[in-house]
């Protein structure tokens, strides 16, 4: 357990952190939210020492955190930072292994522990153990620095605004993967972030700070139904309002920026697409943009070594909606089809997204709690 | 030192410089816009650095003749890798989507150069300026190597002194110089950086670029032209204290007899000063030497040329008007020839007086010289020296003509070649062994003027023959022993050694 | 002409030997002095500019006033090119260490590294292409200030230089210079190759700004 105890600090004049106390329970995901400057990362930076309050205590599992060593106390808290900050000089394998290092891990212990983080993430160690971190995308390397704060099984780890830099669909799967990472380790994640539907999508508690003060403490749901401020209620505000459900249709439920190929394209630029995104299928266009089909991984390794062009390889059997289609018929479809997705097509057969049944429950959460 | 000595090593320094951002600036542009033929340029002034200073103005000196212009295009080249490298590093560092935007909102390239890329790089550009500024000035020291001025000749003479506090002095001044220099130009460059409202209106801006531009311009021209000497007697400043001694009592002696003005150039070498004085348009009208230097040096003879019967003195005087139109006035007394000259201890332990009794004990003595001696030119050098009287040192150490007393007195050596009236073999108690066997040829030291002086300064000076054939027969090497030793070990002004002199030889009033 | 050939190796070798030993010396306390200054910034901040203009004090002053002090040995070129060959690795560790981009140390000591381990693990190597630029502008600087110690009669290719210069000799001064830029470029060379081994690779493309 994780306890602030009428922790204060001041530079100078100006008070940064105003009598901050809160408990955080052992496997909570807690996501610190406010406004620029309302002390939300100099509180997360107090939990790892890298700052030091003015007065008041910290406690983790009950023991004051100052009277640990710091050096050790940050070896065995995991430490996310928005600008990854992975050493350009290591290996993918080597930046994951700092902390077990400098824990004085025997090799193949540490050896061991980064062939099992890389597969948990499904980024084979053959592949990636020994690229740089300046050979890989912002995502993938911020999946690494993820990895190199879990590296030593710290029992807390901190996150300030991992995601923040990167592109909206890499923050989508990246926050999925934190979630599911931190129910399947059961690690206590002190998260900083100002958005405010990360937050919703990740904690199990939300702490909302303003000035250097905690303005509520809450889990998600109530937060949205009881915020305690006005401020709050801005903060939350474009999660209240939106259409009445009956006027709702497929382009408040879909998924955007999907990944296309065109159907002349080779097999291995197609591949290498989808190891590029991380995804199993692509949407197969011609040279209009017109939607022609799906492709998939299976497919192309089934086939893939006959043909040379991704053309004989494209089905055409996944559902097809329109944007303007009505929500609830479409939500119906993609019940009963017991296909994962469903294509949207703009009224020229462009491809305008995807709807899957997350993409739904979200969307539908949103209106449902705002 | 005097202000115009600082003035001189000031006025160098930015000349190059200013020849440097001429010449550095386009190289840096055509580096950024063509890079293959930049790799090559880069790759140019590279080379240029790693030559040694000493070698490259030694070089340029053959091609350009010694002096300022040698000097000026010497640390100009040496001030060139800064500034090309930081013009094409900031022009390539102006970020892309500037370029782009520039791009975008229909500009030229040759538009968006000038009015984009260029002002952005600016900054970089006068950083690279400033470290060749701060290289520049301690880099010009090597110009007194090449006749061409600044505090180097002051450096020379202070260490050849010991003089400390000069030493000193002359670094302070330099630092300050580098101090002064480097905040000048660092606040223009945060003047062009900043974007403050405060900048200055384009009108101002543009009037001073072009003075600056002008100022340097008319600072490079000022170095390249030789110095306006009409109707003035014209002499280069002596490299050792013997010929300053002996330039500055001509001087005086002109100045005080006849309406003639005199001006003393920057220091020159002996040979520096020949070349200039033999030149086809010479820069200067005379200078103090010696018969057998125009002998061996100048002229590349030998002893063994002269005819049986005639005089060393009468046959350089034939020689030289025949083939440069040049001759030595009257001898004024002193010999200064080449003289071996050993430690009180050498002489302590094997009471030597000749040069043939070192013969059986050289392979315990070390020798020492400047490295002029080491030279193949001319027949008064070291392999000769030893093969004539069969020596066999047991070492022999080239080092700086300026540092070969403080050598001797520190124990490097025990045998040193000197000259016979230096002052300072007094100061480090050498005893100068006669040379027995006859090696060493005369060197009577005399005026050397060109055969026309005495008619184009008719007009002027109509008895300057006659002042300068004053000192002749008056200045025994005794006398130069006394007024070099009072220069070089007392401390004392050339000028001042030189009147007194003058004055108590009754040449000039007191 | 072979004498000549063999002159001129034997004052290149000399020359190589103290181009060597004071650059050594000369990155050693440089790498020392710059990680003590990077530590201090505000020291730094008022020392370094004044280093550089220490720089000004001409090569020829600076040995002449040694010579005077310590005598004519080696010693006095050493030392007097050591401290020369310092300035520019001294200058890139403090520039390069302060260079560091702030979320490596950051992440660094999120890690649970100490000082010690941030300067060696993180600090050092990224400093590294700066570090290794300081140690091929020295090793090209001291190849020719080198030349000095032919000055107080401690040879190598200076001896050619400063005969040549002398007596108005192109061919001696070539004789000294073109070997000098040779090395140069040679140990320039060497230092590029050590600038790629040292540079782990997932810096290399970052390499260009290592001036």
């Amino acid at each position: 357990m994780l306890r602030f105890d009428h922790v204060n600090l001041a530079y100078g004049s100006q008070k940064i952190l105003n009598d901050i106390s809160f408990d955080i329970q052992d496997g909570q995901f807690a996501v610190f939210i406010g406004p620029s400057g309302c002390g939300k990362t100099t509180t997360l930076k107090m939990i790892n020492r890298l700052i030091q309050p003015d007065s008041g205590h910290i406690y983790l599992d009950d023991k004051d955190i100052s009277t640990i060593d710091r050096f050790e106390l940050r070896r065995h808290t995991g430490y996310v930072i928005q600008q990854i900050g992975l050493f350009p000089n290591m290996t993918v394998a080597q930046n994951i292994c700092v902390v077990p290092k400098l824990l004085k891990w025997p090799k193949d212990k540490c050896d061991q522990t980064v062939r099992e983080l890389l597969e948990m993430v499904d980024m084979p160690y053959e592949q990636y153990a020994h690229k740089y971190p300046s050979e890989m995308s912002g995502g993938q390397q911020q999946r690494i620095g993820i990895l190199r704060a879990l590296a030593a099984s710290p029992p807390v780890v901190l996150m300030d605004e991992p995601f923040s830099a990167l592109d909206p669909m890499t923050r989508r799967s990246l926050q999925l993967e934190v979630k599911n990472l931190q129910q399947k380790l059961n690690k206590t994640i002190i998260f900083v972030t100002h958005d405010m539907e990360e937050a919703l999508d990740l904690a199990d508690v939300i702490i909302f700070m303003d000035h250097g003060h905690i303005v509520q403490i809450a889990p998600p749901e109530e937060m949205l139904e009881n915020p305690a401020t006005e401020q709050i209620q801005e903060f939350l505000g474009k999660h209240h309002a939106g259409p009445s459900p009956a006027d709702l249709t497929v382009s408040h439920f879909m998924r955007t920026g999907i990944i296309t190929v065109n159907q002349n394209r080779g097999i291995n630029e197609c591949v290498s697409r989808m190891q590029h995104h991380n995804v199993d299928t692509l949407l197969v266009v011609d040279e209009y943009r017109r939607y022609q089909g799906t492709v998939s991984i299976a497919d192309i390794r089934l086939t893939g070594h006959v043909v040379k062009s991704i053309g004989p390889l494209v089905r055409d059997n996944t559902p097809v909606v329109h944007t303007g289609d009505n929500a609830k018929e479409c939500f119906d479809q993609l019940i009963s089809s017991g296909f994962p997705y469903l294509v949207v097509l703009n009224d020229d057969q462009t491809v305008a997204g995807i709807v899957t049944k997350t993409s739904m429950a979200s969307a539908m959460a949103e209106q449902l709690w705002g | 030192m005097t202000v115009a000595l600082i003035w001189d090593h000031l006025s160098l320094v930015l000349a190059s410089l200013f020849l440097a951002v001429a010449v550095g600036v386009p190289l840096g542009l055509l580096t950024y816009l063509c890079p293959r033929a930049g790799k090559v340029i880069l790759w140019v002034v590279d080379l240029i650095q790693t030559i040694p200073a000493l070698a490259l103005l030694g070089l340029i000196m053959v091609v350009l003749d010694p002096g300022s212009p040698t000097a000026m295009v010497g640390l100009a080249l040496y001030s060139l890798l800064p500034i090309v490298r930081n013009c094409s590093l900031g022009l390539s560092q102006v970020p892309a989507h500037i370029k782009e935007a520039a791009t975008g909102m229909g500009m030229t390239p040759a538009y968006r150069l000038l009015r984009i890329e260029i002002p952005l790089a600016t900054p970089m550009l006068l950083t690279g300026i400033r470290i060749a500024a701060v290289n520049a000035i301690g880099t010009a020291v090597f110009a007194a190597f090449v006749g061409g001025g600044g505090l180097g000749g002051l450096f020379n003479t202070a260490i050849r002194q010991r003089d400390m506090t000069m030493i000193l002095l002359g670094t302070l001044v330099l630092m300050v110089m580098a101090l002064v220099l480097d905040a000048g130009l660092g606040f223009v460059e945060r003047r062009i950086s900043s974007h403050s409202r405060r900048k200055l209106p384009t009108a101002v801006r543009a009037a001073g670029g072009g003075a600056v531009a002008l100022a340097g311009l008319a600072l490079v021209i000022y170095m390249l032209l030789p110095a306006d000497t009409a109707g003035q007697l014209t002499l280069y400043d002596g490299d050792y204290t013997e010929v300053k001694l002996m330039h500055s009592m001509a001087e005086q002696l002109v100045e005080d007899k006849t309406d003639l003005e005199v001006v003393i150039l920057d220091q020159m070498t002996q040979v520096n000063n020949y070349n200039e004085l033999s030149a086809d348009d010479p820069s200067c009208d005379l200078m103090f030497s010696y018969d057998g230097t125009v002998l061996t040096t100048f002229l590349g003879m030998d002893t063994t040329d002269i005819p049986e019967g005639e005089t060393l003195y009468d046959f350089v005087n034939e020689e030289v008007s025949a083939q440069k139109g040049l001759h030595l006035l009257g001898k004024v007394g002193l010999n200064n020839t080449y003289s071996i000259g050993v430690t009180q201890e050498v002489v302590d332990t094997y009471g030597v007086t000749k040069i043939s009794e070192l013969v059986p004990i050289a392979g315990e003595l070390d020798f020492g010289a400047e490295h002029e001696f080491y030279t193949s030119e001319g027949s008064m050098k070291y392999d000769p020296f030893v093969a004539f009287y069969g020596l066999n040192f047991r070492s022999s150490v080239p080092v700086d003509v300026v540092l070969k007393y403080n050598a001797v007195e520190e124990g490097a050596f025990d045998v040193m070649v000197v000259y016979a009236t230096d002052g300072l073999n007094k100061r480090a108690n050498l005893t100068i062994l006669e040379d027995d066997w006859g090696f060493f040829p005369e060197y009577y030291g005399a005026y050397l003027v060109r055969d026309d002086l005495f008619e184009d300064f008719a007009d002027t000076a109509p008895n300057l023959e006659e002042v300068l054939e004053l000192l002749t027969g008056n200045v025994s090497s005794e006398d130069m022993v006394e007024l070099t030793y009072a220069v070089d070990v007392d401390g004392r002004a050339v000028a001042e050694v030189a009147h007194e002199f003058l004055v108590e030889r009754g040449f000039l009033e007191a | 002409m072979t004498d000549l050939l063999l002159e001129i190796l034997k004052q290149t070798a000399i020359h190589t030997g103290y181009t060597l030993v004071c650059v050594a010396i000369g990155f050693v306390v440089g790498l020392a002095l710059g990680i003590g200054l990077s530590r201090l910034p505000r020291l730094s901040r008022y020392l370094l500019p004044l280093l550089s203009i220490l720089n000004t004090v001409p090569g020829i002053v600076f040995i002449g006033v040694l010579f005077i002090w310590i005598g004519m040995r080696p010693a006095t070129v050493i030392i007097a090119l050591s401290i020369y060959a310092m300035f520019p690795v001294l200058k890139n560790t403090v520039t390069g260490l302060n260079g560091v981009d702030e979320q490596y140390k950051e992440a660094a000591r999120g890690c649970g590294m100490n000082q010690l381990q941030r300067l060696r693990h993180v600090e050092l190597p990224l400093a590294m292409p700066t570090i290794i630029g300081g140690l091929r502008l020295s090793t090209v600087y001291t190849v020719s200030w080198t030349v000095l110690a032919a000055m107080i009669g401690q040879h190598g290719l200076g001896d050619f230089v400063y005969r040549g210069v002398s007596s108005n000799n192109n061919e001696l001064i070539l004789q000294g210079a073109i070997p000098a830029a040779i090395l140069a470029l040679v140990l320039g060379g060497l230092v590029d190759l050590l600038q790629r081994h040292v540079v782990p690779r997932g810096l290399r493309n970052v390499g260009g700004e290592s001036k």
